[in-house]
C-alpha cells in the first residue's frame, strides 16, 4: 500500500509540477494579458448599449443630480480600492425604481429611484449592489448565459441593432440569478463598512418597497426583479452586524435635500435635460 | 514510469494479441473521449466488462489500460466543461485555465505514447508496468479470480 501510495504522490506531484510550471511560464510570458479582448467585447457592447440609451432615454446632466451621486460613487470606490476612473455613472430621467450596470462599468440610476431613497446611506446601497455586480463580473456572466457568447459576438460586431436593445432590455428589466444577487449584497454591505456608511439603511430600503409592491409594483423595476426581498433586506442586516463600524455622513445635508427636491419636481421643469 | 519485465508464465500468441488490442481500444477511447469524456468512461468499462474472464495476462494489461484512462478522464472531463463553462458564461480565459488545458495536452499525448509503446512490447509478449497504474494492477488483480 505503501508503495501504491507513494507512485501516486509522484504522479500527483508531476502534475501540478508540470501545471504550476507552465502557469508560471505563461504569466511570467504575459499570456493573461489576453483580458484586453475580453475588455475588447465588453467596451464595444458597452458602447452599443449607451448608443441605444442615448436614442431612447432622456440623459440627467445636471449637477445638482449627478454631483451628489458621483460623491457617493468616489467615496464607495475610495474606500475599497475599486478603480473609480472605469465606472461611468449616468442618471436617466425615468420614473421606475431601477438601476441597473451594463457591460463595460456603465452604472444607470433613474430618476425614480432618487424620489424614493430617504437617505443617502440607502442609495449608496443600491450603488454599492450594482458595483459589486461590476466587480464580480456578474454583468459578462449573465449575458453570456442569457444570450450566449456567439450572439454577443454578432451584437459587438454590429450584427443587429434590435439585438443590442433586445439585450439591453433584459439587463435593465431582468433580475440576476439568486446566487449573483446574495453575492452582491454581501459585496455591497462590505462597501458601504469599508465607506463608513450604514448598510442598515440599504437594508431597510429594500424592505420598505417590499411592504409597497402590491401597490407599485408596476413601477419598481429594481425591486420586483431582485427575489425574495425581504429575506435579503435581513440577511443584510446579519452580514452588516458582524463589524462594528462608526458611520459618518458623505454629502452635506443641504446637497442631498437640492438633489431630493430635483428630482421631486422632475416633471415641471426643475432638471436640465441632455438629449 | 515505466518498467519493462518478463511475466511469470509464458503468455500465449493468443493472449498476446488480446492483451495488446486492450491498449490499441484504449486509444480509440482516448481519441473519441477527448471532446466527450463520458465515450472514454463507457468504452473503458464495457471494454474491461468483456475481458474479465480473460486469462491473467489479458486480464492484468486490460485492467492497466482501464486504470490509466480513469485519471484521464478526470482530467479531460474538467478541460472540457471548464471550457464549455467559458462560453457558457461568456468570460474570457484565464493563465490557469491555458496552463491546465496544456498541462492536459501533455498528459494526453504522454498517455498516447506510453499505450502505443505499451502495446508493441505486449504483442511481442514482453510486460510492461506503469509507475502507480503497473502498482496499482498488482493489487487489485489476481491470478485466481
Amino acid at each position: 500500500m505503501n508503495k501504491l501510495l507513494k507512485e501516486g504522490l509522484i504522479i500527483l506531484a508531476v502534475f501540478f509540477g508540470i501545471l504550476m510550471g507552465i502557469y508560471g511560464i505563461y504569466r511570467y510570458s504575459g499570456v493573461e494579458e489576453m483580458a484586453p479582448e475580453a475588455s475588447e467585447l465588453e467596451t464595444k457592447l458597452g458602447e452599443l448599449f449607451w448608443e441605444s440609451i442615448q436614442e431612447t432615454e432622456t440623459i440627467i446632466d445636471d449637477p445638482e443630480i449627478t454631483n451628489p451621486i458621483d460623491t457617493l460613487v468616489d467615496k464607495i470606490c475610495k474606500k475599497n480600492k475599486i478603480n473609480r476612473q472605469k465606472i461611468k455613472v449616468h442618471v436617466i430621467d425615468n420614473s421606475q425604481v431601477n438601476a441597473f450596470t451594463f457591460p463595460d462599468n456603465y452604472l444607470v440610476i433613474y430618476t425614480g429611484l432618487l424620489e424614493k431613497v430617504e437617505n443617502e446611506a440607502a442609495l449608496a446601497g443600491v450603488i454599492s449592489h450594482e458595483i459589486a455586480h461590476m466587480e464580480l463580473n456578474h454583468v459578462m456572466k449573465k449575458l453570456g448565459k442569457e444570450i450566449g457568447l456567439a450572439v454577443l459576438l454578432t451584437i459587438s460586431s454590429g450584427g443587429s441593432a434590435d439585438m443590442a436593445k433586445e439585450a439591453m432590455r433584459m439587463l435593465a428589466s431582468s433580475a440576476y440569478d439568486r446566487g449573483m444577487e446574495r453575492e452582491a449584497d454581501q459585496k455591497a454591505v462590505d462597501y458601504l463598512l469599508k465607506a463608513k456608511i450604514n448598510p442598515n439603511e440599504f437594508a431597510d430600503f429594500m424592505y420598505q418597497l417590499s411592504l409597497n409592491e402590491p401597490d407599485i409594483v408596476k413601477n419598481l423595476s429594481w425591486i420586483s426583479t431582485h427575489p425574495e426581498t425581504e429575506q435579503r433586506s435581513k440577511d443584510i442586516i446579519e452580514h452588516a452586524k458582524k463589524k462594528k463600524v462608526e458611520f459618518e455622513p458623505v454629502l452635506h445635508p443641504d446637497t442631498w435635500n437640492k438633489m431630493k427636491e430635483w428630482s421631486g419636481n422632475e416633471e415641471s421643469g426643475g432638471i436640465s435635460i441632455q438629449d | 514510469m515505466i518498467k519493462v519485465s518478463r511475466f511469470f508464465y509464458e503468455p500465449s500468441e493468443h493472449e498476446r494479441e488480446r492483451a495488446s488490442n486492450s491498449y490499441v481500444m484504449s486509444l480509440v477511447a482516448i481519441v473519441a473521449g477527448l471532446p466527450m469524456p463520458i465515450v472514454n468512461l463507457i468504452a473503458t468499462f464495457f471494454f474491461f466488462m468483456a475481458n474479465r474472464r480473460s486469462p491473467y495476462f489479458v486480464r492484468w494489461h486490460c485492467r492497466q489500460a482501464l486504470y490509466s484512462q480513469m485519471s484521464l478522464l478526470v482530467m479531460n472531463t474538467v478541460a472540457v466543461w471548464w471550457t464549455i463553462s467559458l462560453f457558457y458564461y461568456a468570460t474570457m480565459p484565464t493563465a490557469f485555465y491555458f496552463a491546465y488545458i496544456t498541462t492536459v495536452v501533455i498528459y494526453n499525448i504522454a498517455e498516447f505514447v506510453a499505450t502505443i509503446y505499451t502495446a508493441i512490447q505486449t504483442r511481442k509478449g514482453i510486460h510492461v508496468e506503469w509507475l502507480f497504474y503497473g502498482t496499482l494492477t498488482n493489487q487489485t488483480c489476481k491470478d485466481h479470480e
